[in-house]
């Protein structure tokens, strides 16, 4: 296993008037090569679980152990841990700080140890795996690019000390729809030959649905959910839990009230080529 | 008939650095009228939101003319009266509040326009219950979530009586529930109070419900009138870089499939052309 969580509760301001549970015996692991969405409503602990995984808040109640490191052990070596796993958080960037965005990319890897050559050949790796051309790029400033462009220089920072499991929160939010697309595809094409295993907080239902194997669900700091996308849209009532439904899912329960039975489809896709078949097979019937 | 609210003829501003010219608006014409709730689609860099700067005089035409309420945004002596007309609510909610305590925040705009205190206090008491947020007034606005933060800085503008209301992708960075939020207090400012609205997005689910839409493409509008006018034609939506509600991207596919479906604009009109077609 190449993540695995035990019993995981997390406890903010604790002993004080602003003490806050926000994780309360979580239980999950993940194989590599996975693709896991983690999903739950504003103030459901995401963002404290997703914190845990990389070693960034203190692990005190409960085990957690990422790429065979024990974080429940008396020292992890966290170096290790955040090599392995790399992090963009919301609106990544704004992390963008270097002059350049050569300078930039090569931070992380010269970090953990890379020489200036082969920070280089990384970097340049890197911004080319997210669909720029780094000679381009490079000695530009990163505040001069489009904020598709920051953002992706800013996985690139990332991929570039080569982690094997990427976790990103939020990682389409506030892009446009052409933006969104490119940066699902991009996401998409990375699991499959760069990093081992991807793990998205995300609030749009739909991509979800179009993009993970895996959901789990939290709300008020529970797993309560650990399930496909299929079997949590058609049978879980979601909406209780201040989810939306992806859209392919509420017109085909739409349909359904209406006495029109389709596959449990989940895509725009999938739905259209649903309905051709359907309303296609009845005239010729 | 009465002169509409907003006009903008032959509008046409470039931003320019040493070695540079970017197009923001080009050639661009249009008019809105009082009371209207108006949405402007476009990709990133379409000029959408170079338009809306350009209605509160932040920017200057290069060409062609605009004018407010009769104000045109030229006349530097009405620059204040301008500003006070057209408010402006920008997309992230942490770069707008400018005071510790939510009411005195809301205040800002009033006071720095001269309003008389006993004024000012009924002007915020109107703004924050009109935003469903008297309840945190004495608070502090970094507590907030995302949508709460933005109807406050919809609040502080209300503050300033505006006649219109822009609000340049004021939704972005928000979750479903903080959209939602912030649509739901927006649609009801215009419905109750006739506030012009203008709201500027991305997502053309939030165009479905408006009087009008303009679609903007490299400066131009290349679209406009009503939801289900400008959202029959896929070519021009995809030349736009648009995404389509589901129900009808889904509805274009049974087209081109040779299955006659009607324009669809929702998950449940879908269900029903889907019900009537069998």
């Amino acid at each position: 296993m190449q993540i695995e969580v035990k019993d995981l509760s997390c406890v903010y301001s604790e002993k004080t008037p602003f003490e806050k549970r926000a994780l309360t015996d979580v239980s999950f692991s993940v194989e590599a090569g996975q693709s896991v969405g983690i999903v739950g409503c504003t103030g459901s602990g995401k963002s404290t679980l997703i914190q845990h995984l990389n070693g960034l808040i203190k692990l005190k109640t409960g085990k957690v152990s990422v790429l065979d490191i024990d974080l429940s052990a008396k020292k992890p070596d966290l170096r290790a841990l955040r090599k392995g796993v790399g992090m963009l958080f919301q609106y990544p960037e704004y992390q963008l700080f270097a002059d350049t965005v050569a300078a930039d990319v090569k931070f992380g890897p010269q970090n953990f140890g890379m020489t200036k050559e082969e920070a280089e050949d990384a970097a340049r790796e890197a911004v080319a795996l997210v669909g720029l051309d780094y000679d381009e790029i490079k000695d530009r400033s990163p505040l001069d690019l489009s904020g598709g462009q920051k953002r992706r220089v800013a996985i690139a920072g990332v991929l570039a000390y080569r982690p094997k499991i990427l976790i990103l929160d939020e990682p389409t939010a506030g892009l446009d729809p052409a933006g969104k697309k490119e940066m699902l595809h991009l996401i998409n094409s990375l699991k499959n030959r760069f990093v081992e295993t991807v793990i998205t907080v995300s609030h749009n239902m739909d991509e979800i649905a179009e993009f993970c194997r895996r959901v789990l669900v939290l709300g008020g700091g529970k797993l309560l959910y650990d399930t496909t996308p299929e079997e949590l849209f058609y049978t879980c009532d979601v909406e209780k839990l201040g989810l939306t439904l992806p859209h392919a899912v509420r017109i085909v329960k739409g349909l359904e009230e209406r006495g029109i039975s389709l596959p449990r489809v989940l895509t725009e896709e999938a739905l259209s080529k649903a309905l051709v078949d359907y309303l296609g097979g009845k005239d010729h019937a | 008939m009465e002169n509409p609210l907003i006009s903008v003829k032959n509008a046409s501003f470039a931003y320019k650095s040493a070695d540079e010219t970017t197009v923001g608006v080009q050639d661009l014409s249009l008019e809105i009228d009082r009371g209207e709730f108006c949405v402007v689609l476009g990709h990133n860099g379409s000029g959408k939101s170079t338009f809306a700067k350009l209605l509160n005089g932040f920017l200057l035409p290069d060409e062609g003319e605009i004018t407010v309420d009769g104000i045109n945004t030229r006349d530097e002596k009405r620059t204040y009266d301008l500003r006070s007309k057209v408010g402006m609510v920008f997309q992230n909610p942490d770069n707008q509040m400018v005071a510790s305590i939510i009411e005195d925040d809301v205040a800002f705009g009033p006071e720095n326009l001269g309003v008389p205190r006993e004024e000012i206090v009924k002007r915020v008491d109107d703004a924050l219950a009109a935003v469903g947020m008297t309840e945190y007034r004495t608070r502090t606005p970094h507590k907030l979530s995302g949508g709460q933060k933005q109807r406050v800085a919809i609040a502080a503008v209300l503050a300033m009586r505006p006649d219109v209301l822009i609000l340049d992708e004021s939704t972005a960075m928000l979750d479903p529930e903080g959209r939602k939020e912030v649509l739901g207090v927006v649609r009801e400012l215009n419905e109750k109070d006739g506030v012009t609205v203008i709201l500027i997005t991305h997502y053309m689910d939030e165009a479905i419900d408006a009087d009008k839409v303009f679609i903007f493409d490299r400066g131009r509008s290349v679209a406009s009138g009503t939801p289900r006018e400008v959202f029959g034609d896929e070519e021009v939506l995809r030349a736009a870089k648009l995404e389509p509600p589901i129900a009808t991207a889904v509805g274009f596919a049974l087209n081109r499939a040779g299955i006659e479906t009607p324009l669809c604009l929702t998950d449940e009109e879908l269900c029903e052309a889907i019900c009537k077609s069998k």
